[in-house]
C-alpha cells in the first residue's frame, strides 16, 4: 500500500471505523483516539497491507486497539468508568429505531460487535470471522443469539410503551 | 452442512434458516429437527430477524490529521550542489585576498555541519560563512555557531492533544514526545507538533488550543539534526521538555491570552483576535 492507498483508507474507512468504535460504547474522545491509533497503525505497516484486505484489517486493529486502550485504563484508574453510559432515552418518545439502538446497547460485547460488522460494514459471514478471530460457525452463533435479543428485547420495549 | 444438526450447534443452522440461504435438502433436515424439538421451533418461528438501520452520519472530525503528504524537501542533490559552489567561491575568494587556507581544524567543523534536507536560507548560509572566516574563534564559539538553525513554513500542523494527567499519556503514547518521535520516523519534518497537558483540561480548552495552533502562520524550526522542535502549550504551568528536544519551547497560554481562557464565551480564538505579539513571543526568545 502506498501514500495515495493509504489516504484513500482515510477517506473511506475512518468514519466507519470511528463509528464502530463509539457503537461498543466507548466514549467519544477516546474513540477518536482508538480511530487515530488506528490508522497510525496501518501506516507503520503499510508495506504489508494491500488494499483489498485494508478494511477488515482497520477493524481487526481498531478492535485490539480498543481492548489495550480499555485494559490500560483500567489499570490506571479502577474507579473512572471509561464505557460511557448507555443513552439515556425517555421511553414515551422512542421510536422504532431507537428502540433497536437501546436493546443493542444490552448485547455481549461480542454479539455487537458481530451485528455491527454484518448491518453496518455489510461484510459476509466469512469475512467477519476473519475479523473475529473465530469460526465462521461461532460467528454465525453470535449474530443468531444478538439477533434474538434483538428480538426479545424490542417486542418487550414496545409491549411496555403500549 | 452436513454435520448432524443437534441443540449444541444448531444455531448457525437457525440463521441461515431465518436468512432463507440453506440448500433444500438442507433446509428439509433442519425443519426436521425443528418437529422434533417444538420448543426450539416455537423460539425461532416467534423471532423477529431485526437489522439495524443504516448507521447515522456521524463523522471522524479529525480525518485531516490521518492524510499523508510528501514532505516539502529539497532534493539532497541540490543542497549538495549549493554547498559546493559556496565552498568553491569561499576558496577563490580567499585565494584572491592571499588569505591562509582554511585549516583543517576548520575544515572538520564545516564537514561536521548536518543540515539534513532542508532549505537553506541566506541567512543561514552567511553565519556559516562567518564561522570558516572566524579563524580567532574558540572551539566552544565554533560549535555555538555551526549549529545555525533553518527557518521554513510548515505545511502542516499536528497537534497532539490530550486531556488526561501526563502519566496516562505516557503510556497511552500520546504525549508530544511520543508523537514528535512518530514524525520523526516517519520523515515528518515539516510539521509542528503541540500538546495541551493542562491535567482536566475540557473539551473547550482543548478545542480552542487547537484553534490556536492551527490558526498560527507560524515558522517552524529545524535544528541541526534535522529534527522538528516541539511546542508545549500548556493552560497554567510551563511543563518540562525533554533533554533531547533542548530547542523546544513551553508556553503558558494563560499568560497570553488570559481574557479569553478565563471566559465561559464560546468564542473561536482567530487570528484576528489574537495578541499580536503572540506568534513573536513563541518563537523569538531564543
Amino acid at each position: 500500500m502506498n501514500m495515495i492507498d493509504f489516504n484513500s483508507c482515510v477517506t473511506q474507512y475512518s468514519d466507519a471505523i470511528f463509528r464502530y468504535v463509539r457503537k461498543m460504547n466507548i466514549e467519544e474522545m477516546i474513540a477518536e483516539d482508538i480511530t487515530q491509533k488506528t490508522f497510525i497503525k496501518l501506516w507503520k505497516n503499510h508495506t504489508d497491507v494491500d488494499m483489498p484486505t485494508a478494511k477488515s484489517w482497520l477493524f481487526t486493529t481498531a478492535y485490539r486497539t480498543m481492548i489495550d486502550t480499555i485494559r490500560k485504563e483500567k489499570k490506571e484508574t479502577e474507579k473512572k468508568a471509561l464505557v460511557s453510559a448507555p443513552t439515556q432515552y425517555e421511553d414515551k418518545r422512542l421510536e422504532q429505531s431507537e428502540i433497536i439502538e437501546l436493546a443493542l446497547t444490552t448485547l455481549r460485547e461480542e454479539e455487537r460487535r458481530a451485528i455491527l460488522l454484518r448491518d453496518y460494514e455489510g461484510f459476509s459471514y466469512d469475512e467477519i470471522a476473519e475479523i473475529m478471530e473465530c469460526t465462521l460457525s461461532k460467528t454465525k452463533t453470535l449474530i443468531f443469539r444478538g439477533r434474538k435479543k434483538l428480538s426479545e428485547n424490542v417486542e418487550l420495549k414496545t409491549l411496555y410503551l403500549k | 452442512m452436513k454435520s448432524t444438526i443437534n441443540r449444541d450447534n444448531y444455531e448457525p443452522w437457525a440463521l441461515d434458516y431465518l436468512e432463507g440461504t440453506l440448500s433444500e435438502t438442507d433446509q428439509m433436515r433442519f425443519e426436521s429437527f425443528l418437529d422434533d424439538h417444538p420448543d426450539i421451533k416455537a423460539e425461532i418461528l416467534g423471532m423477529d430477524l431485526i437489522t439495524l438501520d443504516p448507521p447515522d452520519k456521524t463523522v471522524f472530525r479529525h480525518k485531516e490529521k490521518l492524510y499523508r503528504r510528501s514532505p516539502k524537501v529539497r532534493p539532497l542533490y541540490l543542497w549538495v550542489g549549493s554547498i559546493a559552489a559556496g565552498l568553491a567561491l569561499l576558496i577563490g575568494v580567499r585565494g584572491l585576498l592571499n588569505s591562509p587556507d582554511l585549516d583543517s581544524k576548520n575544515h572538520d567543523t564545516f564537514t561536521e555541519i548536518s543540515y539534513g534536507e532542508k532549505e537553506i536560507t541566506p541567512e543561514l548560509q552567511k553565519e556559516e560563512i562567518a564561522v570558516l572566516n572566524n579563524s580567532d574563534a574558540s572551539p566552544s564559539q565554533e560549535e555555538t555557531k555551526s549549529k545555525p538553525t533553518s527557518i521554513i513554513q510548515p505545511s502542516r500542523v499536528i497537534v497532539a492533544v490530550d486531556s488526561k494527567p501526563e502519566k496516562y499519556q505516557r503510556r497511552e503514547n500520546t504525549t508530544a514526545e511520543s508523537q514528535f518521535s512518530f514524525a520523526v520516523s516517519n520523515n515528518r519534518d515539516d510539521v509542528v507538533i503541540a500538546t495541551v497537558d493542562k491535567p482536566q483540561a475540557n473539551h473547550r480548552e482543548m478545542s480552542h488550543a487547537v484553534e490556536i495552533v492551527q490558526t498560527l502562520d507560524m515558522p517552524m524550526k529545524v535544528n541541526q539534526k534535522g529534527k522538528t522542535i516541539v511546542l508545549r502549550l500548556s493552560y497554567d504551568q510551563p511543563r518540562a521538555i525533554a533533554k533531547k528536544d533542548s530547542d523546544s519551547k513551553s508556553i503558558k497560554l494563560r499568560d497570553f491570552l488570559p481574557e479569553v481562557w478565563e471566559t465561559e464565551s464560546e468564542t473561536a480564538i482567530t487570528a484576528a483576535n489574537l495578541p499580536s505579539a503572540f506568534i513573536p513571543d513563541i518563537f523569538t526568545n531564543d
